[in-house]
């Protein structure tokens, strides 16, 4: 079995960009969208982007991930089972 | 687990509460055991919104940890010696268990998940040779490999491991050949192999000629 780092951690979120990814188990765009509200209330420097992928989570989403790469600098995924 | 470690973007994801060993295993058979995960109670399909935030606003039943917090150290605290260092995995087993009563054995089936929880026949050397009995290929010999699920590793599995279930299912000894056969496709119920991975005699009465 290969080791897989981990992405280094960022040192705040403030002013930074989340990705809220909906990997489209039922009703999980609800619970990321109160995600969502909770960093609003919350932490409103940090801006999220709701983000549903492209299919469902069987199949690899590479554009979305080079997005949120490109344009994100952290991700919160749900919900997974 | 992929935009973490290979697109480079820290990574919290959210599950439900009745899947955390099914998350910890996948996640460490991927090589990624400290990925960071923070559970929710189940359900969340069919929740409210008002509902939804509550389980935000709450803790984690795994933990008792607040969730959100989870979530922030999760995307924010520096990575440990614990998430630097190798992983090791040792799955083997002992191929014998010690002896018992019957009723203890089944209970030690069920208590180690090695059942569905249906009836079983007790796999005894004396039941598993007679199994065997009815193949020439040798007991370590390697059949196949299988999957639960796409996210799962491969089980290997061996012509006795084989004989085993069959045991355990309780199959005729004549019918080994044939679960032998079905056995070598790689297919379980929830997934086949992909073509790929294939063997060259996947379509059933090949693969059954092949291995009686």
């Amino acid at each position: 079995m290969t080791h897989k780092p981990l992405a280094p951690r960022l040192e705040t979120l403030d002013g930074k960009v989340v990705y809220l990814v909906d990997c489209r188990f039922d009703d999980a765009d609800i619970f990321l969208k109160q995600v969502q509200a909770w960093f609003a209330e919350h932490m409103p420097g940090v801006r999220t982007v709701f983000k549903p992928i492209s299919s469902v989570y069987t199949r690899d989403d590479p554009a979305t991930w080079e997005e949120i790469q490109a344009k994100g600098d952290a991700a919160i995924i749900g919900v997974g089972h | 687990m992929t935009i973490d470690h290979k697109y480079g973007v820290p990574t919290v994801a959210f599950h439900t509460q009745p899947f955390e060993r099914v998350v910890r295993s996948v996640t460490q058979l991927n090589g990624m055991p400290r990925m960071r995960q923070v559970f929710v109670p189940q359900p969340v399909m069919g929740k409210t919104p008002q509902q939804l935030r509550a389980y935000i606003d709450g803790t984690d039943p795994i933990t008792g940890r607040p969730v959100m917090q989870e979530v922030i150290e999760g995307l924010t605290m520096p990575l440990d010696d614990d998430d630097l260092k190798q992983i090791t995995f040792e799955r083997s087993t002992p191929r014998l268990v010690d002896a018992d009563s019957e009723e203890n054995l089944h209970r030690l089936f069920q208590d180690n998940l090695w059942t569905d929880y249906l009836p079983i026949i007790l796999p005894t050397e004396e039941r598993v040779a007679a199994m065997l009995a009815h193949t020439s290929r040798k007991p370590d010999e390697v059949v196949g490999h299988m999957r639960a699920t796409h996210f799962r590793e491969y089980w290997e599995y061996t012509v006795e491991k084989v004989a085993v279930n069959a045991v355990m299912a309780g199959a005729k000894p004549e019918y080994f050949p044939v679960i032998l056969a079905l056995a070598a496709t790689g297919a379980s119920a929830r997934a086949v192999p992909p073509a790929q991975q294939r063997p060259w005699w996947w379509s059933t009465d090949r693969c059954a000629m092949s291995l009686a």
